[in-house]
């Protein structure tokens, strides 16, 4: 028995679609893949910053799980502690000194990378040697390049007669020069790799017209190339300020902070109190203390970035 | 199967998989959290783990090495972490404050089993409410380590006092060499030289009831001469510490150093020049005292396989693994027992062909000068500048080798120019404060 057209038409047309329980269906699917990365999220990054604040309030030894709550004791001594307030301004100086010899000598490398040159694809990829090389082998290179027994650059700085220590990490007046040196040798191939890329996103066409106009290189690198790195400049700079703000290996392989607390940031002063003096307490207060300071800074960051997203749309 | 079903199935049979695996193996796992670092001396303890689980089928080493200033680090995480530790080779005050927060096992029945506590040389044993809580595997003590060459030719002979050590520095420092490689950085080294000098001045840290007394004229005069000596190390002596000295002692850039074992890393560095190296003992001012450091082997109690922990114990301290370990690293690692060191005599290992008569000589017998404060609190007597063994055990020197303090004021003696009493007095403070913080923490 044949079918009617009508009943043809309805049977083709397939059923109407269960939105509401296939979606209900994916979404018990979609929350239970996402569950371990959350529970990982919860148990890497949420678990250990309460489990600091909630140290912060303790004392507690470094070879006892036992602790008693202190209140605000803690950070009354972190911050009438003596080198306190020498921290705060030496990581001030590390991080805002590092980021500005970053700056200084990724964006001109770039700027010369962007250009049409021989061999530029392996002098791109040389570029970024210094930034794959770990912490621990960079500093250790410079330390020994310094150094006064074995040092060829000490050998140099002496046979020169230059106007330098000739092992600056032992300087009282230029230690700090020399890890900012070392962090930003280590660390300015980011700043290339994404000057780089930003550059490559600019349209030719407005180079062009603006030569036409008779803008000169420097108005073209003014008027055209420094806006529209601005916003990717505020992204990086606040990703490099809170890794410099942070940066622990550094300091710690060249000079452990010294000499005389020269070179003593927050990261080894926090490592101080924990290691040195043995109070878990005082070193999550510490470490509370620059969670906060970093907060208010990506705050401030972000805050720039959205004023010039909104003056260049 | 629906889809949760299917996920717990999966876990369960992971799950299953992973113990059904482990409790197949029934081995006995010893971890052994050692500071050694040194390739040599590691290929020793490898030997030591396989002649370890040939001997005792059904056990397990591993071996897991942290550098000296690493260690107390990788203790203290384990314990913060609740996580059971076992074998550890741990620096002394760590050791004393372990035992007396009574995180460590007794291993009296180990030092039964290796010959009695008469068996073993002065200053090998910790000893807490009559029970031995760690043995000492490198009772070494500091020397002062000379270029023969470079004293003949400026017609020197090897210093003895304070004021010779300095007037041979000054001689012959030059561009080209450095009378004396001494460390002057923020770290333990450099606390541990100036300690020595305390010592030597007839002072400590720490009287006998455990109370910090550095705030002296004589703990001044000890950081104002070192800081002097300090003119006279390398440039970059600010922020030398460990490995500085000696390199730059075996590199022939320093005409002298003090160290423990520098000519054992020499022997290896660069065995042309160990002939040219003489040892004196450490200099003396009003009295010659010299630290007896060492790496104390513990068991933790709360490990959970101690008795095989403690059968390793017995067996890296058996005569023939302790002489291994001794041959390869004299100065670092010399005999714990009488036999042990009457064993050495006779051994054919380069090092005591090479400059056996030093150790013998002068190396082995300057323990007779050597001060163990962890041991023997309050045992420099400041009167009378003798030292004596009150078996008072000092669970706060950790805080002095850690703090530093007493490094920061000699730094800021040597190279900010301030008063030494103000900077002393300033370090005796802080350490204070840090012993009382240290003390109200404790059990």
């Amino acid at each position: 028995m044949g079918l009617s057209i009508a009943e043809a038409k309805r049977r083709a047309v397939p059923p109407p679609f269960n939105r509401r329980k296939t979606m209900t269906t994916d979404r018990k699917i979609g929350l239970l893949l996402l569950l371990p990365l959350v529970v990982l999220v919860l148990g890497l990054t949420v678990y250990p910053i309460v489990q600091v604040i909630s140290l912060a309030f303790q004392q507690q030894s470094l070879y006892s799980p036992e602790s008693t709550f202190v209140g605000l004791a803690n950070f009354n001594a972190v911050v009438s502690h003596e080198g306190f307030t020498r921290s705060v301004s030496n990581t001030f100086v590390f991080t805002f000194g590092s980021l500005a010899l970053q700056m200084a000598m990724g964006l001109p490398i770039a700027l010369l990378l962007n250009k049409e040159f021989p061999l530029r694809s392996p002098i791109r990829g040389v570029m970024l040697f210094s930034y794959l090389v770990p912490y621990v082998v960079a500093a250790m290179t410079w330390k020994f390049m310094f150094s006064d027994a074995t040092g060829i650059l000490n050998y140099w700085v002496r046979a020169l007669s230059l106007p330098m220590p000739a092992s600056p990490f032992g300087s009282l007046d230029w230690a700090m020069a020399g890890v900012i040196f070392v962090n930003s040798w280590k660390n300015f191939p980011f700043m290339v790799i994404v000057f780089l890329a930003q550059l490559q996103t600019i349209d030719r066409q407005l180079y062009e017209a603006a030569s036409v106009d008779g803008a000169t290189a420097w108005q073209q690198f003014y008027k055209i190339t420094l806006p529209s790195l601005l916003p990717i400049m505020l992204v990086v700079g606040m990703l490099r300020t809170i890794w410099n703000f942070n940066n622990f290996e550094v300091v710690f392989l060249l000079t452990q902070g010294g000499p005389i607390g020269r070179t003593e940031t927050l990261p080894l002063y926090i490592y101080r109190f924990v290691f040195g003096e043995f109070s878990l307490g005082r070193g999550a207060a510490l470490a509370v203390i620059v969670f906060f300071v970093l907060l208010i800074m990506s705050a401030i960051y972000w805050r720039l970035y959205e004023r010039t997203q909104e003056r260049f749309k | 199967m629906k889809f949760g079903s299917k996920i717990c199935a999966t876990a369960l049979i992971g799950l299953g998989l992973t113990a059904g695996g482990a409790s197949a193996q029934g081995i006995e796992v010893v971890r052994y959290l050692s500071q050694e670092t040194d390739p040599a001396v590691v290929r020793i303890q490898r030997e030591w783990v396989k002649g370890f689980i040939e001997a005792n089928p059904g056990t397990d080493i591993v071996l897991e090495s942290a550098p000296a200033g690493v260690i107390n680090q990788r203790i203290a995480t384990y314990v913060q972490a609740g996580a059971p530790l076992d074998v550890v080779h741990s620096d002394p005050g760590t050791a004393a404050r372990l035992a007396v927060e009574g995180l460590l096992a007794p291993l009296d029945d180990v030092v039964e089993a290796l010959g009695g506590r008469d068996s073993f040389l002065t200053n090998r044993l910790l000893i807490v409410n009559d029970h031995v809580y760690a043995i000492n595997q490198a009772a070494t003590s500091p020397q002062l380590f000379y270029r023969k060459d470079l004293f003949e030719a400026a017609g020197i002979a090897p210093p003895s006092t304070w004021a010779e050590v300095r007037a041979a520095a000054e001689a012959l420092h030059s561009d080209d060499v450095i009378g004396i490689a001494l460390a002057g950085g923020e770290n333990r080294m450099t606390t541990i030289m100036a300690g020595t000098m305390l010592w030597q001045n007839c002072h400590d840290f720490f009287d006998g009831e455990l109370n910090v007394i550095l705030d002296n004229p004589k703990a001044v005069e000890a950081a104002a001469h070192y800081a002097d000596l300090l003119k006279f190390s390398a440039p970059d002596a600010a922020a030398w510490a460990f490995n500085e000295p000696p390199e730059s002692f075996w590199s022939g850039r320093a005409a002298m150093v003090i160290h423990w074992h520098a000519l054992d890393l020499m022997m290896r560095q660069n065995p042309d020049m160990v002939k040219n190296i003489g040892i004196a003992p450490v200099t003396a001012n009003k009295m010659r005292a010299t630290q007896t450091g060492g790496r104390y082997v513990a068991l933790f109690a709360n490990s959970p396989t101690l008795d095989t922990g403690k059968d390793w114990i017995e067996y890296i301290f058996t005569p023939k693994n302790a002489a291994d370990l001794t041959g390869m690293s004299p100065l670092l690692y010399p005999p714990a027992t009488s036999a042990a060191m009457e064993a050495l005599r006779s051994s054919d290992a380069p090092t005591v062909a090479s400059y056996g008569d030093l150790l013998f000589n002068t190396v082995y017998p300057a323990a007779v000068d050597g001060y163990s404060e962890i041991l023997h609190a309050g045992g420099l007597d400041t009167e009378t500048c003798e030292l004596r063994s009150t078996g008072v055990v000092n669970p706060f020197t950790s805080v002095v080798w850690n703090s530093n303090l007493y490094a920061r004021a000699v730094q800021k003696i040597a190279y900010e120019g301030e008063d030494p009493a103000k900077a002393v007095a300033e370090a005796a403070r802080l350490l204070t404060d840090q012993v009382e913080q240290a003390r109200a923490e404790m059990k």
